[in-house]
């Protein structure tokens, strides 16, 4: 790639084909493999970039698999229905071309809300879950659920827990009201099903500039 | 379901003790991304999961990570004690897949295509470098030879039959830069000076 000094635009860009590469020692590395023979008996190579602290939601859709076009038994399309694909065609002059990639999931949007607790209550909600605790009276209706809040409320509990959870599942139940943070009352059987709960340690502060945007706390991370 | 970080272990790795009793938003979300994984994988996990856990974390949480992802995505697996690749897929029409991980790293030292993430000198500015293009390409490559080196022995042995398929799962994260998603260069000079930057 290359770049315009001035104004930053990528001005070229491409690929090189590179079917060797050398070592430090001078001794050749094949970086094409699948094409040749001895290596049948592996159908294909997954990629996987993620880790502990930066993996998306769903698991695995970071994945790419690069089938071995010369594998027997070789890779069937859409066997693994994970993260995305290559998909390979013959080409006339030999090789092969990558005519599509194929996309199989979709990322899911994690939404880290926090929850003001004791420290007994924190235990009991670690070993069997959350439990409706909170009403909030609402156009005439009473609604029960847990709080949840955009930010980690110290000041009114001495212990926090973060809870994780696909925020498509908890956008309902966000609270209108103006606190200066955005809140939820997500029904307990919702959380304890779907949530991920872990002690927010007190010296940690939530991802700034997550007040005011509408994916509060979510990851957004590739 | 047993605790995953239940044991506190001093000749744990960083990573496992770090996550294990977070300090920090980032540790607290990477206890919470893996509490999420073992949820789904404890049932899955053989009896030396957690020490190896421990031992090995990001290894064996790559090898968490795969088979989960493989479950949510709907197919039925199962994760063979010590003598089989690490995850064997059982589709509906009777093809069996079976799965290898491994998770390389950047080299040690011994290794002449080692591949280092320079770092900036205290008190001085953030520096760019070239990204070793060649020699990341050279770590994947030699993962995936080993692995595949693997798989032949399996079948050789006949744990993998001549019917199965297997594939190679190769976790990119331990080799620095390598995750870069074909963005392969941090950048070859300053864009704002103009000054010409080497390798740190």
């Amino acid at each position: 790639m290359t770049l315009d000094r001035a104004t930053l635009d990528v001005v070229d860009s491409g690929f090189q084909h590179r079917p060797e590469l050398l070592r430090g020692s001078g001794s050749p590395v094949d970086a094409e493999p699948f094409l040749h023979p001895g290596w049948e008996h592996v159908a294909g190579a997954l990629i996987s970039g993620a880790d502990v602290a930066n993996h998306p939601h769903p698991p695995g859709h970071d994945f790419m698999l690069f089938p071995n076009p010369n594998a027997a038994p070789p890779y069937t399309e859409r066997q693994l229905p994970v993260g995305r694909e290559w998909r390979l065609a013959p080409l006339v002059e030999g090789g092969y071309q990558i005519v599509e990639v194929i996309e199989h999931s979709k990322r899911i949007a994690i939404a880290r809300l926090f929850h003001a607790t004791t420290q007994e209550n924190a235990r009991k909600i670690l070993a069997t879950g959350f439990v409706d605790c909170s009403r909030e009276l609402h156009q005439g209706r009473w609604y029960s659920g847990v709080w949840l809040a955009e930010v980690s409320l110290f000041e009114l509990e001495p212990l926090i827990l973060l809870v994780s959870m696909p925020e498509d599942l908890v956008r309902q139940y966000e609270l209108p009201g103006d606190q200066g943070y955005r809140r939820w009352l997500v029904p307990a059987e919702v959380i304890n099903r779907h949530a991920t709960i872990v002690e927010f340690p007190r010296r940690a502060k939530p991802h700034p500039g997550s007040s005011g945007n509408p994916q509060v706390g979510s990851e957004t991370r590739s | 379901m047993r605790n995953l970080f239940a044991v506190d272990d001093p000749n744990a790795d960083a990573a496992y003790k770090d996550i294990r009793a977070p300090k920090g938003e980032g540790a607290a979300v990477a206890r919470a991304n893996c509490d999420d994984l073992w949820r789904d994988f404890a049932p899955y996990a053989s009896e030396h999961f957690r020490v190896e856990f421990r031992r090995h974390f990001h290894q064996r949480w790559f090898e968490m990570y795969l088979a989960v992802a493989l479950l949510r995505a709907g197919l039925t697996i199962e994760c063979p004690p010590k003598g089989a690749p690490d995850v064997r897929v059982q589709h509906r029409d009777g093809r069996v897949l079976w799965l290898e991980g491994i998770a390389p790293t950047g080299g040690d030292e011994s290794t002449s295509d080692r591949v280092v993430q320079p770092r900036a000198t205290p008190g001085e500015s953030s520096v760019a470098y070239y990204v070793p293009r060649d020699q990341i390409a050279i770590r994947i490559c030699g993962a995936l030879r080993e692995k595949a080196a693997r798989l032949m022995a399996y079948r050789q042995r006949g744990v993998i039959g001549p019917e199965h398929q297997a594939v190679v799962a190769i976790n990119v994260r331990g080799i620095p830069d390598a995750a870069l998603r074909g963005r392969t260069f941090r950048a070859c000079c300053n864009l704002r000076t103009g000054a010409t930057v080497h390798d740190a």
